[in-house]
């Protein structure tokens, strides 16, 4: 177990630093989660890289490659001068406050944080996807020091690999150890950033000790930091991709728009098949057409390219398979134009009430409710940060219906993976929530 | 007739506790006897009770004055706590002990606590916030109704879920705190690890393991996905009886497809050197040095054939 906390250590240095010079006017917890999250990527990313450039495995080209960005962030963080304004503050402030006033709210967080901290400790690799797919690839690598091996055990493209070289980080150390830490670190980094954002966004400290109270309590998402599973990694890279492009909508910090990409993109390092990103391109680009900053738009979409590309080229490279979303849209419609059936829609929404609408109803309903009556019963000015929020849950729930209707089309066993589905929406959850509890502060602000 | 009530007065109190009461009541009810009791006898489910229950103690925590809400709050908020403890304590006493799989050493269905536990979250919430919840709602009764209602089924769900989860993995941290990995995934993954543990041993690392095939066994045993990850770096291949040859054939519990009964894979003889019975609960292993057939095995259910 220590060599994980090694690794989370280490991945948190890669970028601190760089996000202290960058980000200094957000509490430092808030810059630790956001560095780990991009330490942790980058590291594994560029392990790939330099694999793919015949860089084997090892110990000591892990190291290398480690302080190959540590000394690239260094450079990165002289060359970009950043304005110190009275605003920027480096401060416990937010943390401190609150143990005073919200002592239970924070004793229930506690007590599941240090629940998922235990059973993270406790337990190894235990769960059937993380045993065929994940950590597979994980002991396959640091054994063999190459992907030749894993690529030749077959279901190896189904998923990049971002979890499981970040378990192999660990079983180069100590092939015997637990990487399970690191998902006990992808929660505690996910709750650090969404109670620091809601901050930032000026709801009150009662209100977003509770909502991160909600999101560490929502069930999936605790179950999720038990398990060596790619769904909570990805969840945190997507939410803080789209809070990032919020934060530049606010200040207009070219920082926090590359910030977001770079999220964006990395949560295409994660899972790739999901097409969620394409719902915060579009609504960055309604940012970027609000504030027109048009010349923004083709740095976004590049950057989050550059990053998606390697996996889907060697992907194309050793399968022949093609990840594009278009090229796999254009060749569903036809398809779906021929076999659908009114029979089959109406399995495809059993489908979709069985294993999404009722695992997320509650949510989308308490969100719903905080919507209708904020901007139509109270007739509250609407700021355009909610109709953001509105549209990117709008839009990934229109991709998780239509995704269903096309995966029906491919899959047989469609039917049989309703928990997949399930897990796989669980990105609704943060933003649900971030949502809901910045509705709630402008009811609860008596102006 | 049309009850109007007052602001806090004593019948409001008493009706509010009896909801509590009955509530909690028909919780233990499943947690002293077994889940879908409510629906077997009373034909209707325990949630829908607790739904109009939900409802009944908002709209009657709205009358109560906030000092007697607070403590009302405060008492739901530790007996959930003092539920979870319990369920916690009950799990870990149950695997210190050896299982039985029928009943609980204490003839309490332990995982139904979840619900009673997420029940009086749920309540304390409500008894706590919806008096300041209509403030916030500019004492509009329908809108603050709904939205603490809202939050109490939030609550309730994932209070259950989460709770349920924590009971499962967090008590064998506490009752056997120095498992070894062996322990922990017999613990999670039953007699399947403890034979494919067994197969690790009796194989060397380059021969070739043959799995169930169209078999209720295929689920695990049968699925070369996951069962590589433990027999990994032995070849693995589904079973053919005309081409398989020179390996180890997997024998499992399940049945050949349509045979109905839960008996043994393969359910019939097979031409072999000798094969090992293997115990999965002692981990003892016998090997027979004959044709396998599995008339011999009567109370086994977990061989390896060389073929």
């Amino acid at each position: 177990m220590i060599e994980s906390l090694i690794i989370v250590i280490f991945s948190t240095i890669l970028f601190t630093p760089t996000l202290f010079q960058l980000l200094r006017e957000i509490n430092q917890l808030f810059i630790l989660a956001v560095s780990f999250l991009l330490g942790i990527a980058f590291w594994t990313y560029f392990l790939f890289l330099a694999n793919l450039a015949g860089l084997s495995f090892t110990l000591v080209n892990v190291l290398i490659i480690y302080f190959s960005i540590l000394i690239l962030s260094y450079l990165l963080s002289r060359l970009i001068k950043v304005e110190v304004t009275k605003k920027d503050k480096l401060s416990f402030t937010t943390i401190s406050k609150f143990i005073a006033t919200n002592r239970i709210a924070l004793a229930v967080l506690l007590v599941l944080i240090f629940s998922s901290l235990v059973i993270n400790f406790y337990w190894p690799v235990k769960d059937w996807d993380s045993l065929v797919l994940y950590d597979f690839r994980a002991k396959l690598f640091a054994t063999h020091g190459g992907m030749n091996e894993a690529i030749k055990q077959g279901y190896f493209i189904s998923y990049p690999l971002m979890t499981s070289l970040s378990h192999t980080l660990i079983y180069l150390i100590n092939p015997a150890s637990s990487p399970m830490l690191l998902y006990f670190a992808f929660y505690l980094a996910l709750l650090i950033i969404f109670y620091s954002i809601l901050r930032e966004f000026k709801v009150g400290e009662k209100i977003s000790l509770i909502a991160t109270l909600a999101l560490a309590g929502y069930g999936i998402i605790f179950e999720q930091s038990a398990m060596s599973y790619s769904n909570l990694p990805y969840t945190a890279y997507f939410f803080s991709g789209y809070i990032f492009a919020l934060l530049w909508y606010k200040n207009e910090r070219i920082l926090y728009l590359i910030t977001s990409a770079l999220f964006i993109g990395l949560s295409g390092w994660i899972r790739f098949a999901e097409p969620f990103w394409i719902v915060i391109v579009l609504v960055v680009y309604l940012m970027i057409l609000f504030k027109k900053k048009y010349r923004y738009m083709p740095l976004y979409i590049l950057l989050i390219y550059a990053i998606r590309y390697p996996w889907s080229a060697f992907v194309k490279n050793i399968s022949g398979i093609t990840l594009s979303v278009g090229q796999n849209l254009s060749e569903s419609i036809p398809l779906f134009s021929r076999q659908a059936s009114f029979q089959g829609m109406i399995s495809i929404f059993k489908y979709l009430y069985t294993n999404i609408f009722t695992e997320y109803a509650v949510l989308l309903f308490i969100f719903a409710f905080l919507f209708y009556y904020t901007f139509f019963y109270l007739k509250k000015r609407v700021d355009k940060t909610f109709i953001f929020d509105a549209a990117v849950i709008s839009g990934i729930i229109i991709m998780i219906i239509l995704g269903t209707f096309l995966f029906s089309l491919y899959q047989t066993s469609w039917a049989d993976i309703g928990d997949s589905a399930r897990r796989m929406s669980m990105v609704l959850v943060p933003i649900l929530i971030f949502s809901s509890a910045r509705l709630f502060n402008i009811i609860n602000t008596k102006i | 007739m049309i009850i109007r009530l007052k602001q806090d007065t004593n019948m409001i109190r008493i009706l509010f506790l009896l909801t509590i009461f009955i509530s909690v009541l028909i919780s233990l009810l499943e947690l002293f006897t077994y889940s879908g009791f409510m629906k077997k006898h009373l034909f209707f489910n325990i949630n829908i009770f607790l739904f109009f229950g939900f409802v009944l103690v908002i709209l009657l925590s709205l009358k109560l004055n906030e000092i007697i809400s607070l403590k009302l709050g405060k008492i739901l908020f530790v007996s959930a706590i003092s539920a979870l403890t319990a369920m916690i304590v009950l799990t870990s006493l149950e695997l210190i002990k050896y299982p039985n799989f029928i009943f609980s050493v204490t003839h309490i269905e332990i995982k139904n606590f979840s619900q009673l536990i997420a029940y009086l979250l749920s309540a304390s919430f409500i008894v706590v916030v919806s008096k300041k919840l209509f403030k916030v709602f500019k004492n509009n009764v329908f809108f603050s109704t709904v939205f603490v209602f809202l939050l109490a089924v939030y609550i309730f769900k994932n209070c259950t879920f989460v709770s349920a989860s924590i009971n499962r993995l967090l008590p064998p941290a506490l009752a056997k705190p120095t498992a070894t990995y062996s322990d922990k995934m017999y613990y999670l993954w039953s007699d399947p690890y403890r034979y494919l543990e067994t197969v690790k041993q009796l194989t060397s690392n380059n021969e070739v393991v043959f799995l169930p095939t169209g078999t209720s066994a295929q689920a695990i045993t049968g699925n070369i996905g996951l069962i590589r990850y433990f027999l990994y770096p032995r070849s693995l291949s589904l079973y053919d009886p005309e081409r398989s040859k020179n390996g180890f054939l997997v024998v499992s519990p399940g049945n050949e497809l349509g045979d109905g009964d839960y008996t043994l894979w393969p359910n019939h003889w097979v031409d072999s050197d000798y094969y090992y019975l293997i115990n999965t609960k002692d981990r003892k292993v016998k090997r027979i040095d004959k044709d396998f057939d599995p008339i011999d095995l009567s109370g086994h259910f977990w061989a390896l054939v060389k073929i």
